[in-house]
């Protein structure tokens, strides 16, 4: 893993996020958060609490730029903690992977997997947290839907470009 | 003793899990008081900085529509000059003929919706960042202290009401706009003075309910809804919007109203904060 190039890439999808996909609002409905790919790819090896406050340190960058202290700091922490039994639960020998969590490193289909069950877990705490209420349940859970597949779409693509890169 | 640092070891990060999310949600819920929106982060100079950045470069493409906006303004003005000279000349010709009539003030459906002998100064800002997505929107403009802006003072654009000063650092200052579920506006039907309060739900910014209007009321669809005046924080006669639903129950003693509010804010670029001279005055007797 080379710190510098993570912290790059990091950079660049703050960036991303905060000057291009938080000013869309698609609908009103579609807001992808593709910065959770910076905390997908995490060594795994790294201690998990490392893992845990690094993801807590990434959403609270993203509340600051968010305006609402909490929220995707909230969703990062728990993705950063699920993501190493995640892994644990679809790869077999556990113990001979390093680095980064990649496709070339864990295949498609665990990949694949992988990055489902994290979007679904970050986007539903941040968009229920953001709503604070389950009076408009059907409207966050369409938020929650909708922004997830695009930011499902969007990782896998940014994850291809980095593979061939 | 043992068994409870084993304990402990062993669950230490389903333990730091739990701590660091109790933390979130403290934020979370402290963020998101009323008077608190934002204040831990959307005034802060260093965000406030490089949204100021972004607005500089993302400004030239709202170029064409804040053009139509001024030409728009531009026009309202002209308007209201003309209004004034003939109330000069109506007003020489008045005394000329010794009547003594009392006119009312100038003010007309075309003219500014706020009143010169109201005591209001404006101070003109600029949107520089805002969200309309949200349960709880925001919008952050240009001004802060430094200009004169200080928490509660109203916000209105060239179509009506807009919101109200949350926080304020020293450069910019953080809006709660009517498009926040944490915003009650004191309303009224402008035909006749009855008054209610204006609340918005997420989603459909163009669309906010007009709440505590009981069934004796005449309302219809078109009435012009504005802000009664209830308040240092706006005059009376702001546009608001205007009622776009009606409907009442057969038991039901208040009705559902639906209002299309004036204010657009999508396109909403530039806005006046409404400072009232005599603020702390009223604050103080109250």
């Amino acid at each position: 893993m080379n710190w510098l190039r993570y912290i790059g890439i990091l950079v660049l999808l703050l960036f991303l996020q905060v000057f291009l996909l938080d000013n869309l609002h698609w609908l009103g409905l579609v807001h992808p958060f593709v910065y959770l790919w910076a905390i997908l790819m995490l060594p795994i090896e790294l201690p998990r609490w490392l893992q845990m406050l690094i993801g807590a340190a990434i959403g609270m960058i993203m509340d600051l730029f968010t305006h609402a202290p909490g929220i995707h700091m909230a969703g990062c922490v728990m993705a950063a903690y699920l993501r190493p039994l995640l892994v644990a639960g679809y790869v077999q020998d556990i113990d001979r992977l390093k680095g980064a969590i990649t496709i070339n490193a864990i295949g498609m289909g665990n990949y694949l997997r992988l990055l489902a069950v994290l979007v679904v877990v970050h986007h539903t705490i941040v968009f229920l947290l953001e709503a604070f209420t389950f009076a408009h349940f059907g409207y966050t859970l369409l938020q929650i839907i909708l922004s997830g597949v695009f930011s499902f779409a969007f990782i896998l693509m940014f994850e291809y470009v980095r593979k061939n890169t | 003793m043992h068994n409870l640092l084993q304990l402990i070891v062993r669950y230490s990060n389903f333990l730091l899990l739990l701590g660091l999310e109790v933390v979130a949600f403290v934020f979370v819920v402290h963020g998101n008081k009323y008077q608190q929106v934002a204040a831990t982060g959307a005034a802060n100079v260093v965000t406030g900085s490089i949204q100021l950045a972004h607005d500089n470069i993302t400004s030239y493409f709202h170029l064409r529509v804040d053009n139509a906006q001024l030409l728009e303004e531009n026009a309202r003005l002209n308007a209201e000059i003309l209004e004034l000279q003939n109330g000069q000349t109506r007003q020489r010709y008045d005394n000329d003929t010794l009547t003594t009539r009392n006119r009312e003030p100038l003010s007309s459906q075309e003219a500014p919706y706020i009143r010169a002998d109201l005591d209001y100064s404006f101070i003109p800002a600029r949107v520089i960042a805002f969200s309309d997505d949200r349960h709880h929107n925001y919008l952050t403009l240009n001004k802060g202290a430094r200009d004169g802006v200080t928490p509660d003072m109203g916000v209105i654009g060239k179509d009506g009401i807009v919101g109200v000063v949350q926080s304020v650092s020293t450069h910019f200052s953080v809006v709660a706009p009517v498009i926040h579920e944490g915003i009650f506006i004191s309303a009224m039907i402008r035909k006749n003075d009855y008054m209610a309060t204006l609340h918005w739900h997420a989603p459909g910014i163009r669309h906010a309910a007009l709440e505590d209007v009981a069934r004796h009321v005449d309302v219809q669809l078109g009435d012009t809804i504005v802000t009664s005046g209830m308040s240092a924080i706006f005059p009376a006669d702001v546009p608001v919007g205007v009622v776009s639903a009606v409907s009442l129950g057969e038991g039901d003693s208040y009705y559902d109203i639906d209002v299309a509010l004036a204010t657009d804010f999508k396109s909403l670029r530039t806005v006046h904060i409404l400072n009232y001279a005599h603020r702390n005055e009223l604050d103080s007797i109250q």
